[in-house]
């Protein structure tokens, strides 16, 4: 039915044309009023669930279609694509040919590559396959390499292996026929690679799968943006479903950094350490995967996967809403399109209908209107209905029957269609209704849209609090500046790009995108890396704050290293994305996480590296401490190897080290060398010798001072008037040995640091001999004392 | 006279006072007791019970938290501030001073103490970030 407003805007038409001063005016308006009213109460009063609005805004689908979730268990096996769709798509997949991947991986010259053929071969070295490379030379692509590798002759192997590539950014491990994965895998990876959302593909953080025998019990694990998928988990005897629950947990466990989830954990310090109630990670990468697989998950988590997490529902009903908002971007299109041409065509008609708006105009089909009924509306239905039930991953839950006796794919076309009608309805009265102003208004919207951009309008607010209402205020700012309009038109202009629709499809395009901005990168930070390794470590430069762009894990990095990387952060993606558009700026935000895992990833291995290499020269390190220690002690009349060694040591670490500070290399390189150094025969007699030396140097000295003290000490605190003839049976009972030996204590000190101060030694150097002095002193001692 | 010894009695009166606290960073983890620390800081938003360790609470506000054992500070809890949130800057922080590093067992978590400070640095491998800083009772 017409809308109110359309039937008034006739009514005035025709009125002004030609019912003003007819006498029979009065009769023919009461039957259109009568009309209008009639129409406007089977308007209001049409079931809302079968119809939508005819506002373009408004474009809905009956929330109770399809509402069907699969059993548990459930499944379509079906699901399978033809092999000459899967060659076509990789084709289109795989077309971007300029890169700058160089050299040769067996035969291949990767230069010659396309890009993702370049990328892909980087992740497995050739080097474990010399073996083999007169068999392999056959092989000009990846699918044949992995028909190869795999023995599976069929060709669908390695399609199926390499579209999973293409649509996901994940290697898949070619290894022996027993381990890689088989036929049957590679179908629910295909499946699996069109049903995950975009935070899952082409992720820096999971470049790799394997399928490998883990320890019992254990079905995944990831380690370098590798997942390794038990083959004990992807049994024969284990449904599809249960194996790609498994696959899905394994890859959100490996991403779950990325998904940054917002969880209040209780924590305690005790005996010095953190102790932190760690939520159960394997638990949620479990029930993320049944809600993805099987549409369902614990109520508490359902909400949450489906608004917040992954703002997406897998159930066909889910799916079928995601495809409605995709296909209002395609009708738009194909709508254009035809229009354009069935404009061109009909142009005349616009010009020559101008006289004759009358009513008699209305009996008469609109010459636009069916060009777009027969060519557009035709191509849209039939272009949806083939891949609904042929080529879309999911076509055999599409086609097949639910309960009701429907088949979705049918009821959803037909649903199209109505909507279709009614949106060509609505353009005919337009047209009708402005007669040729229409066309010079369409020309003009046509020009203002097609200078504005709205993906880069989605760039801006992608990151954004409410990226939706920055969308609409963007594109309405754009709109206003190209076209000063009628607020009105303006919003009918906006409704052409809705958001879903463009989320949809820039989200696609932007996994592909990725791989390709991933690829630049890495190659770029390596050319930084080298390029700042060359300029050299400098331990006096200290980090002052955290730093943007560079993450270095637990390691520790050398403080100018690490600013010459972080300087070079931020040019070389000014290098890689050039301008500074909104899909730029984007680029920006969206390869932060990456280079920072990147960065973090070649500094683990490159630490681990100047460790090994720090182990190996530690021979080299002893042998010159060891030397060190002896001239130190030839060259000092005080000099302690055992308080000294790990100062001393400090000298003779390597001078470029990027990963270890000297003072912490102590802390356990050192000790162990030290110990060492100092347990050698040749150390050991140094040292003894060396004592000797000092004795012979200052012992003298030091019991004569001690023994003077001593004496006086001992006569006056402990001896008191004990006459002399009576000391010997005095000074051998126990209390008064007590007494000289406290009275020892108490010389000590004195006399030890008159001797340093004579000799100039450090305060408290010649501690070590105080027991020595005390054994020759005491004898002296006794004998004074009886005289 | 008699004022100014007034005044002179009152001057040694106040500095021989107990130096009051007068935020966190005045809390001593060991020696200030909760009595205290509640005099200087406002109501907390939430207390957590340990059921494990009777008598230990851990007392929330917006931006720290204190755990208190037999109504003592024993650890004062903060998150790292926007500078402080990579490891690294710790690293370079301590690198003067002896450190332990140590995986938190069956967690992807790391704890860096300087043990002559009273800090440690709690550092998360999954979110590569420093998560919380911890003070404690320093020997």
């Amino acid at each position: 039915m017409k809308h109110p407003n359309e039937w008034m805007r006739w009514l005035i038409i025709s009125w002004k044309l030609n019912w003003r001063k007819n006498p029979q005016f009065k009769f023919v308006t009461f039957f259109a009023l009568a009309i209008t009213a009639l129409a406007s109460f089977k308007y209001f009063d049409a079931p809302s669930s079968k119809v939508t609005s005819w506002h373009t805004t408004n474009w809905k689908l009956p929330h109770t279609f399809f509402d069907r979730t699969p059993a548990s268990g459930e499944e379509c096996t079906a699901n399978s694509p033809k092999l000459v769709d899967l060659q076509n798509e990789n084709n289109k997949l795989n077309h971007i040919k300029k890169h700058a991947i160089k050299g040769f991986w067996l035969h291949l010259d990767l230069s010659k590559l396309t890009f993702a053929e370049a990328r892909f071969l980087s992740f497995f070295p050739s080097t474990s396959l010399q073996p083999i490379a007169e068999q392999l030379k056959i092989c000009h692509d990846i699918p044949c390499l992995y028909n190869q590798l795999s023995q599976d002759p069929t060709v669908e192997y390695g399609e199926l292996a390499w579209n999973f590539y293409l649509k996901s950014g994940i290697a898949l491990q070619w290894s022996t026929a027993q381990n890689s994965f088989n036929q049957k895998d590679l179908l629910n990876l295909w499946q699996l690679a069109n049903q995950l959302p975009t935070s899952f593909l082409h992720q820096s953080k999971l470049q790799k799968m394997s399928k490998l025998p883990l320890r019992e019990g254990l079905c995944f694990s990831s380690k370098d943006s590798m997942l390794e998928i038990s083959s004990q988990c992807l049994k024969e005897d284990w449904s599809p479903i249960d194996h790609k629950k498994v696959i899905v947990a394994g890859m959100f466990h490996t991403l779950q950094s990325q998904f940054k989830l917002n969880e209040q954990l209780p924590y305690m310090w005790k005996n010095k350490t953190w102790n932190e109630a760690r939520e159960d990670r394997l638990g949620l990468a479990q029930q993320v995967a049944q809600y993805i697989i099987q549409y369902e998950a614990k109520p508490e988590l359902q909400s949450y996967f489906k608004n917040t997490l992954f703002k997406r529902d897998w159930s066909l009903a889910g799916e079928m809403h995601r495809m409605f908002k995709k296909d209002q971007w395609l009708w738009r299109d194909i709508k254009n399109r035809h229009l354009n041409d069935c404009v061109d065509l009909h142009k005349s008609v616009l010009v020559e209908k101008k006289n004759l708006r009358g009513i008699a105009s209305l009996s008469e089909p609109h010459p636009i209107a069916v060009c777009l009924r027969n060519t557009a509306m035709e191509d849209f239905l039939k272009n949806r209905r083939q891949w609904l039930s042929q080529e879309n991953p999911r076509h055999c839950e599409w086609t097949t029957a639910l309960p009701s006796g429907v088949i979705p794919v049918d009821e959803y076309v037909s649903h199209w269609e109505k909507l279709l009608v009614r949106d060509i309805d609505q353009l005919e009265w337009r047209m009708r209704a402005d007669g040729p102003s229409w066309l010079a208004e369409h020309i003009k919207k046509e020009k203002v849209l097609s200078k504005m951009d709205p993906t880069w309008v989605y760039f801006q607010c992608h990151n954004s609090p409410n990226p939706k209402g920055c969308y609409q205020q963007g594109l309405s700012g754009l709109v206003k500046e190209q076209e000063r309009g009628p607020a009105s038109d303006k919003e009918e202009w906006l409704n052409d790009y809705p958001f879903e629709s463009l989320e949809e499809r820039v989200n696609e395009d932007v996994g592909i995108k990725r791989q390709w901005f991933l690829s630049h990168m890495e190659e770029e930070a390596n050319k930084a890396w080298s390029n700042c390794w060359r300029q050299g470590p400098n331990e006096m430069v200290i980090l002052k704050s955290s730093p943007h762009w560079i993450s270095a894990g637990v390691e520790y990095v050398d403080g100018k290293f690490v600013s010459c990387l972080e300087n070079a952060s931020a040019q070389l993606l000014s290098r890689i994305l050039r301008d500074n558009s909104p899909e730029s700026q984007f680029w920006q935000r969206e390869l932060k996480a990456p280079m920072k895992d990147w960065w973090k990833k070649k500094i683990q291995v490159e630490a681990q590296r100047e460790r090994s290499w720090l182990v190996q020269q530690s021979d080299q390190i002893k042998a010159a401490l060891s030397y060190d220690l002896l001239t130190q002690m030839k060259d000092q009349q005080h000099f302690s190897a055992a308080a000294q060694c790990l100062n001393r040591l400090s000298y003779h670490y390597p001078t470029r080290m990027y990963f270890h500070e000297r003072r912490q290399l102590n802390q356990s390189l050192g000790i162990r060398l030290c110990r060492e150094v100092l347990e050698e025969d040749s150390l050991k007699k140094a040292v003894t010798s060396y004592k000797k030396l000092r004795w012979k140097n200052f012992g003298i000295e030091l019991t004569a001072q001690v023994l003077s003290r001593w004496e006086d000490r001992t006569r006056r605190f402990c001896l008191g008037r004990v006459p002399a003839q009576e000391v010997k049976d005095f000074i051998e009972t126990e209390k008064m040995k007590g007494c000289i030996r406290e009275q020892f204590n108490l010389s000590w000190p004195e006399a030890s640091t008159e001797v340093t101060q004579k000799f100039s030694l450090p305060e408290n150097s010649l501690n070590e001999f105080q027991v020595e002095v005390m054994t020759l002193a005491e004898s002296s001692l006794f004998k004074q004392l009886q005289k | 006279m008699k004022l100014y010894a007034g005044l002179f009695c009152a001057l040694i009166a106040g500095c021989h006072q107990v130096h009051p606290l007068k935020g966190i960073k005045d809390i001593r983890p060991g020696s200030t007791s909760l009595h205290e620390a509640f005099k200087i800081l406002e109501d907390p938003q939430r207390v957590t019970d340990n059921e494990t360790q009777p008598g230990t609470q851990i007392f929330h506000w917006e931006e720290y938290s204190l755990q208190i054992e037999n109504k003592v500070v024993a650890a004062v809890f903060r998150n790292p501030t926007e500078n402080e949130t990579s490891f690294l800057y710790w690293r370079h922080a301590f690198r003067q001073s002896p450190t332990q590093l140590k995986k938190i067992q069956d967690s992807g978590q790391w704890q860096l103490t300087v043990p002559q400070a009273g800090i440690a640095v709690i550092y998360d491998e999954e979110l590569d970030q420093v998560t919380k800083v911890v003070r404690y009772e320093a020997p």
